[in-house]
C-alpha cells in the first residue's frame, strides 16, 4: 500500500526567509504521527503546502501515492491552528456545506452532518446559529467537519487547544478509531504527553530543518542518559557502579558509571530486593525542550 | 465546476437569507414608495385646493386697448378704469381683474390683478382663466368659424415626425423618433443595470470575503476546493443575488419592468447584445473586486483597495449624456477601450447608433473584454489564493510582484 504521504526534500521561502528547508518524512496508512516544533518553526508553513493552499519551491509532495490533484483534497481532512467556522449560519447547514466542498453529494453530506453531530453530543444544538455554541462546542463542530467525508489523510494542527478534559478524551477516541479504520493522522500540537499517549512516530522541526524523527520510544532513547528507575531496599548511592542517584516519585533514580545490565547483575549477586527496574527515558517534554535548545544528540 | 457551483448556491442563499438584504431589497423601495407617495399626495392635494381657488375666482377686465369687441361672458364684470378696479374689486367679490393694456397687441403683455394669497403652487400661475383666453384669441382675429378659432386656438394639435439617421455612407435613413428612444432607453436600463447590480453585488463580495476572513475559517474552506473554484462560486453566487435584487427592484417598480420587456420584445438581438457585455463586465470587475479586495485584512481595509476599480467602472456616470448625444466621438472611443468601462459604454454607443457603430469596433471590444477579463481572473486567483491567509497584515507592493510572478 502506498504511503498515506511522503514529503521528499521539500523548501519554501516568504519574502527571502526560508520557512520549510529541506524537509522529507512519510506518514503510513493508520499511523498517528506526531509534527513537532517551536513556534514559527515552519509547521503550519509545511502543512499548507501538504493540503495544496501554497506550493513548494523545490522538493515533491504525494499524497496517497499521487502528486498534487484538486481531487484529492477531497481525500484529506484539516483542521488548522486558525480556526473558525461560518458565525451567522446554522451548525446543520455549515456542515453539509463543508461536507459538499468535501465532495459529498447533498444528501449524503446532510445524513453525516446529523450522525456526526449526534456522536459528537451536539444535535439538539444543529438548528442553532454557530455564534450560539460555546467556544470548544464550536471546535468540535469545526473536529466534526474535518471527519464527516471519511478521509484518508487527517492533518489536526492543535486539535485539544480550548477543550475540557471530557471532550479531549472524545477526540482521542476518535482519533484512534479513524487510525484504526486506516485513516494516516498527522497531529500537530505543544502538548507532549498527548504525543506520547497517541503518536507512533513524530518529527521535530525547528527554524525550518527536520532535526529529529523517529519512533517515539526511539526519541526518547535518543535523548536518554545511563540511568535507571529501581525501587529496591539497597541504598544505591553508596554502590561503586552508581555515579549519583537521587529519589523520584517513590523510585530510585540512579546515572550509571556500568551498563543497566551490570548493574543489575550486581543487585541480584549482592541479595537486593528489587521491586521495579527500568530504563529511565526522558518525557517527550525533555526530548523536545533539549532537541530544540541543543540539536540532536 | 461542481464545487464552484457548490460554493455559489451556498454564497446565495446565505447573502438571501440575511436580514440585511431582506430589509434593503424589500424595506427601500417600499420606504422610498411610502415617502414619494404620501409628499405626492400631500403635494397634490395642495395643488388642487389652490388651484380650486382660481378656477373658481370670479373675473373682472378691464379693456384699455379698444380691441375687445365682441359680447364678453355675463360673469366677467367689465370696469373702465383699473384704478376703479383695483378700488372696489374687493367689494364687489371680484378676485382677478385682467387688464389689458393698450399696447397688448404689440407685446401680448396682460396686467392681473389678485385679492388670492400667492403660494407656491400658483406663484407661476398666469391667473388667466382658459375661457378668458379663448375670448381674448376671438376678439383679435375677430372671427366666428369654430373652425378657423379652434386652429388659432391650437395649432399644432399632433405631430408626425421622422428622424433621418445619418449613416456611414452619408444617406440619410428614416427611422420613427420612438424606435430610437426605445433603443435608448434600453441602453440607458442595461447601462444603469449594471452599475446598480455590480455596485449591489461588489458589495457583497468584499463583505462575504471580509467575514471569511474575520471567522478565519478561509484556511479549511480553501483545503477544500481551490482558490478558482472559490473565486468563480463567489463571482457566479454573489452575482445571481445582485441580479435578484434589481429583478425585485424593477418588479417593485411595476412601470420599469413593462417598459423593460417592452424595449426587450421589439429588439431581442440589441438584449443579447447588452446582455453579453453585461456577462463579460461583471464577471470583470467582480474577479479584479475579489483579487485586490483580499489584500486587505478586514472589510474596511479592503473596500480601501478597491475603490480606484470602483471610481473606474462608475467613471462613464460622468460622461453619459456626451455619450448618448455623440455615440461615435473620440470621447466613446476612449471609454470604449478601457476595459472596465467598455461594457457600459458600447452598451450605451450601440443602442442609441448600431447602424453607426463599426463591427470590428463591436469585435475589438468584446476581445479586449474577453482579454482583460481572462488576465483578471488568472491574476486575481493568484492574488486571492495568498490574499486569502492574510490575516492583520498587509503584503509589500515586492511580495505581492513575487505572487504575481510565481
Amino acid at each position: 500500500m502506498a504511503p498515506a504521504l511522503e514529503v521528499v526534500d521539500v523548501v519554501k521561502a516568504y519574502d527571502r526567509k526560508l520557512a520549510v528547508d529541506r524537509v522529507s518524512l512519510c506518514v503510513e496508512p493508520g499511523e498517528v504521527f506526531g509534527l513537532l516544533g517551536p513556534n514559527g518553526a515552519g509547521k503550519t508553513s509545511l502543512i499548507r503546502m501538504i493540503v495544496d493552499i501554497t506550493r513548494p519551491d523545490s522538493g515533491s509532495i504525494r499524497v496517497l501515492g499521487q502528486t498534487m490533484t484538486p481531487a484529492l483534497k477531497d481525500r484529506m481532512g484539516y483542521l488548522p491552528e486558525e480556526r473558525g467556522l461560518y458565525q451567522k449560519q446554522k451548525v446543520f447547514d455549515v456542515l453539509v456545506f463543508l461536507g459538499q466542498i468535501k465532495g459529498l453529494a447533498r444528501h449524503v453530506a446532510a445524513a453525516r452532518a446529523e450522525s456526526t453531530l449526534d456522536r459528537f453530543g451536539l444535535f439538539a444544538s444543529r438548528r442553532k446559529n454557530m455564534r450560539e455554541l460555546s467556544k470548544g462546542n464550536q471546535q468540535k463542530v469545526q473536529l466534526a467537519a474535518v471527519l464527516m467525508h471519511e478521509p484518508a489523510l487527517v492533518i489536526l494542527d492543535e486539535p485539544f487547544i480550548g477543550l475540557d478534559p471530557i471532550n479531549r478524551e472524545l477526540v482521542i477516541q476518535l482519533m484512534k478509531e479513524a487510525a484504526a479504520r486506516g485513516t494516516a493522522i498527522i497531529l500537530s500540537t505543544h502538548l507532549m504527553d498527548q504525543v506520547e499517549l497517541l503518536c507512533t512516530r513524530a518529527y521535530l522541526i525547528n527554524e525550518g530543518r527536520g532535526v529529529l524523527s523517529g519512533t517515539v520510544r526511539e526519541m526518547r532513547e535518543r535523548f536518554a542518559d545511563n540511568a535507571v528507575l529501581v525501587e529496591t531496599d539497597a541504598d544505591l548511592a553508596k554502590r561503586p557502579e552508581v555515579e549519583r542517584a537521587q529519589a523520584v516519585n517513590g523510585l530510585q533514580k540512579a546515572w550509571l558509571r556500568t551498563t543497566p545490565e551490570q548493574f543489575l547483575g550486581g543487585l541480584v549477586r549482592d541479595g537486593a530486593i528489587i521491586r521495579h527496574f527500568e530504563r529511565a527515558l526522558p518525557s517527550m517534554d525533555e526530548v523536545f525542550i533539549r532537541a530544540v535548545r541543543g540539536g540532536a544528540p | 465546476m461542481k464545487k464552484a457551483l457548490v460554493v455559489a448556491r451556498h454564497e446565495f442563499l446565505t447573502t438571501v437569507k440575511r436580514w440585511s438584504f431582506l430589509i434593503v431589497t424589500f424595506g427601500l423601495p417600499l420606504f422610498m414608495l411610502v415617502v414619494m407617495g404620501a409628499s405626492l399626495l400631500l403635494q397634490k392635494e395642495s395643488m388642487r385646493e389652490e388651484e380650486g381657488k382660481i378656477a373658481k375666482a370670479k373675473i373682472g377686465f378691464v379693456d384699455e386697448s379698444g380691441l375687445l369687441v365682441k359680447k364678453a361672458r355675463d360673469s366677467w364684470k367689465p370696469y373702465p378704469t383699473r384704478d376703479e378696479a383695483r378700488a372696489t374689486m374687493r367689494a364687489d367679490g371680484v378676485q382677478i381683474v385682467v387688464v389689458v393694456p393698450a399696447e397688448w397687441l404689440r407685446d401680448g403683455r396682460l396686467d392681473v390683478y389678485s385679492t388670492i394669497p400667492p403660494s407656491l403652487f400658483t406663484m407661476n400661475d398666469s391667473l388667466v382663466a382658459p375661457e378668458f383666453r379663448d375670448y381674448l384669441v376671438s376678439c383679435v382675429l375677430r372671427e366666428d368659424d369654430p373652425a378657423r378659432l379652434a386652429r388659432a386656438k391650437v395649432p399644432i394639435a399632433s405631430t408626425v415626425p421622422v428622424y433621418l439617421a445619418e449613416t456611414t455612407g452619408g444617406v440619410s435613413r428614416e427611422e420613427r423618433p420612438q424606435d430610437y428612444l426605445q433603443r435608448m432607453i434600453s441602453g440607458v436600463t442595461f447601462f444603469f443595470l449594471l452599475f446598480i447590480s455590480i455596485s449591489v453585488s461588489g458589495g457583497y463580495l468584499i463583505q462575504g470575503m471580509a467575514d471569511e476572513k474575520e471567522n478565519r475559517v478561509m484556511e479549511m474552506v480553501i483545503s477544500s476546493v481551490t482558490p478558482e473554484q472559490l473565486l468563480t462560486g463567489k463571482l457566479i453566487g454573489l452575482g445571481a443575488v445582485g441580479l435578484l435584487q434589481v429583478a425585485i427592484w424593477s418588479a417593485l417598480g411595476v412601470g420599469t419592468a413593462i417598459s423593460m420587456a417592452f424595449t426587450f420584445v421589439v429588439n431581442p438581438a440589441l438584449f443579447v447584445f447588452c446582455t453579453v457585455f453585461y456577462l463579460l463586465g461583471y464577471v470583470l470587475y467582480g474577479s479584479l473586486l475579489l483579487g485586490v479586495g483580499s489584500l486587505g485584512s478586514n472589510q474596511r481595509e479592503s473596500t480601501q483597495l478597491t475603490w480606484f476599480i470602483t471610481v473606474t467602472v462608475m467613471s462613464p456616470v460622468f460622461v453619459w449624456v456626451s455619450i448618448l448625444s455623440s455615440p461615435q466621438s473620440a470621447l466613446a472611443r476612449v471609454f470604449t477601450y478601457i476595459p472596465l468601462t467598455t461594457p457600459t459604454t458600447m452598451m450605451l454607443r450601440y443602442s442609441v447608433d448600431p447602424r453607426g457603430t463599426p463591427w470590428w469596433e463591436v469585435a475589438l471590444a468584446i476581445a479586449v473584454l474577453i482579454g482583460a477579463t481572462a488576465l483578471s481572473i488568472r491574476v486575481s486567483a493568484k492574488l486571492y489564493r495568498m490574499g486569502l491567509l492574510l490575516y492583520g497584515k498587509r503584503p509589500a507592493v515586492r511580495e505581492i510582484w513575487r505572487w504575481l510572478w510565481a
